[in-house]
């Protein structure tokens, strides 16, 4: 575990350095994700100032709901994300070697090689719009809210890593990956407010709209234990499966010099 | 003339050779328009939905018209010197970008008519769409007004590169802005009225929202609308020409 740990914490110290090597566009990569954010901000105040109440959402449900979204995606972006879109190429490059050979386990190297540090404060931006549009939760509430975050964040992680995985059979996939992660964006409403949205694209936007909408609502106190459990039953099955699928996967890799 | 108008030809043919790609990416691309389809759809409730529905068809259509992002292609250009080889040629280099890539939509077009038929045949059915000879013909001028912005404002933030050695953060910063403020998300008409009057004056409008207004709206846009989409034109493009005539001066070829 500590052998891990340091070297999550030399990846972490070689992204920074890597990304500063540009001051610019370094100072840059943590602007924008607050551009984006004030935009997104801005969407969700323009849509429930002219509809009020959706799907029992209040304005102020709705902030915390968008903005726990931002944090999921933040720190999710910070984490695995840089380092998951690359990953397919290197294994139809054949540099998934570099990994293999190396006495780590080779999912936690191919998932935390190079982070996105500016997503981190991103991250933490949101979690304080949180914190000062939903004023009046308790600590228990809190503390039930950013474990249900990191079960969304480890439910993302398992999809992500199931559609990498694909690569090992298929060597197209950048058109998936954009896929998902356009979906992943849209997702930012409650879940009933896909309602109308044909089951072709709603199953998929399902677990992006409960990896908020679970968080959220624990904080809000507007979900009951019977929705949390299935949310949880939903995380361990899709990361035991994506776990399974990426160690069987591997055995059909063959590297470049195969 | 020629050689551009041949350049076009090509490069229509360069973009329908990987047909099956395009189409893709489309469907990629519209996925958060469709997603936006139906909840503005759900949030209509029987009253406005259709007006939504009219919406996004027509921003889904637009956006495949006259959307196009040069900014990558550009700052690429520039930063593999490939840019040397335009200058070598008595060949406008931005004549020939902004003709080039007019090949993008125009392949769109002809490869999505199908079902660019079958949504305007569905828009008529709903009825909230004005197929007038008037607004048919201001939407021409407004869908090529659109288009030069969306190049221009892509080519001022790829110019960004004859200074900086990476600016793909102005990529990300102009198509947020353009997305937000040109309806892509929320429809300008549920913009509260403060903030409508500042996006009436913002070029993002007309990339996006302003030829669907055309169409959509209860009346045909104030002639205000067409000389600021005029104004908008001149003015970047005097701004492009001369950013790029100073850019020159500081660039450097790969090799140098």
């Amino acid at each position: 575990m500590k052998r891990y740990l340091k070297i999550l914490w030399a990846m972490i110290k070689f992204s920074i350095a890597r990304m500063a090597v540009n001051p610019i566009n370094f100072w840059a990569s943590f602007v924008i994700p607050i551009i984006w954010q004030a935009i997104t901000l801005g969407i969700t105040l323009t849509v429930s100032n002219k509809f009020g109440v959706i799907a029992g959402w209040t304005v102020k449900d709705l902030l915390v709901l968008v903005s726990t979204w931002g944090l999921v995606n933040g720190f999710l972006n910070f984490w695995c994300f840089l380092s998951l879109t690359r990953l397919p190429l290197k294994i139809n490059s054949g540099e998934l070697d570099y990994i293999l050979t190396k006495p780590v386990n080779s999912l936690f190297l191919s998932s935390f090689s190079q982070f996105g540090v500016n997503n981190f404060l991103n991250g933490v931006s949101w979690l304080l719009v949180i914190l000062i549009v939903a004023r009046g939760f308790s600590l228990l509430a809190f503390v039930e809210f950013i474990i249900a975050c990191l079960l969304s964040m480890l439910m993302q992680y398992s999809i992500w890593i199931l559609v990498v995985t694909i690569t090992f059979y298929s060597g197209r996939l950048d058109e998936t990956f954009d896929l998902i992660y356009s979906i992943r964006n849209s997702s930012r409403y409650p879940m009933a407010a896909y309602n109308k949205t044909p089951w072709a694209f709603r199953w998929l936007a399902i677990p992006f709209v409960l990896s908020s909408m679970v968080p959220a609502g624990i904080l809000l106190g507007k979900i009951g234990i019977n929705i949390i459990l299935i949310y949880i039953a939903i995380v361990i099955g899709t990361t035991i499966i994506a776990f399974v699928f990426w160690n069987t996967s591997l055995k059909h890799y063959s590297s470049a010099s195969s | 003339m020629h050689k551009y108008w041949l350049s076009f030809v090509l490069s229509v043919r360069d973009r329908l050779a990987y047909k099956t790609q395009v189409l893709v990416w489309l469907l990629i691309s519209s996925i958060p328009t469709i997603f936006m389809y139906f909840v503005f759809q759900y949030l209509g409730n029987g009253h406005e939905d259709k007006y939504y529905q009219s919406y996004f068809i027509l921003i889904g259509i637009v956006s495949i018209l006259i959307f196009v992002v040069t900014e990558g292609y550009v700052s690429e250009t520039i930063e593999s010197g490939q840019l040397s080889t335009f200058l070598m040629k008595p060949y406008s280099f931005l004549k020939a970008t902004t003709v080039n890539f007019l090949a993008t939509p125009v392949s769109k077009f002809i490869l999505t008519f199908p079902v660019i038929a079958i949504l305007l045949y569905y828009l008529a059915r709903l009825g909230f769409v004005h197929f007038t000879p008037l607004r048919i013909l201001l939407l021409l001028p407004a869908l090529a007004g659109g288009y030069l912005i969306a190049v221009s404002l892509g080519y001022l933030a790829a110019f960004a590169r004859f200074w900086f050695e990476h600016s793909y953060f102005l990529n990300d910063l102009y198509v947020a802005l353009i997305l937000f403020f040109g309806g892509a998300y929320v429809p300008t008409q549920v913009f509260s009225p403060q903030l409508y009057g500042v996006v009436r004056y913002l070029p993002f409008r007309f990339i996006m929202s302003f030829p669907v207004e055309i169409l959509l709206g209860k009346s045909i846009p104030a002639l205000l609308d067409f000389v600021i989409l005029v104004a908008y034109l001149i003015l970047l493009w005097i701004l492009v020409v001369q950013i790029y005539k100073r850019g020159l001066l500081r660039y450097e070829a790969f090799g140098n």
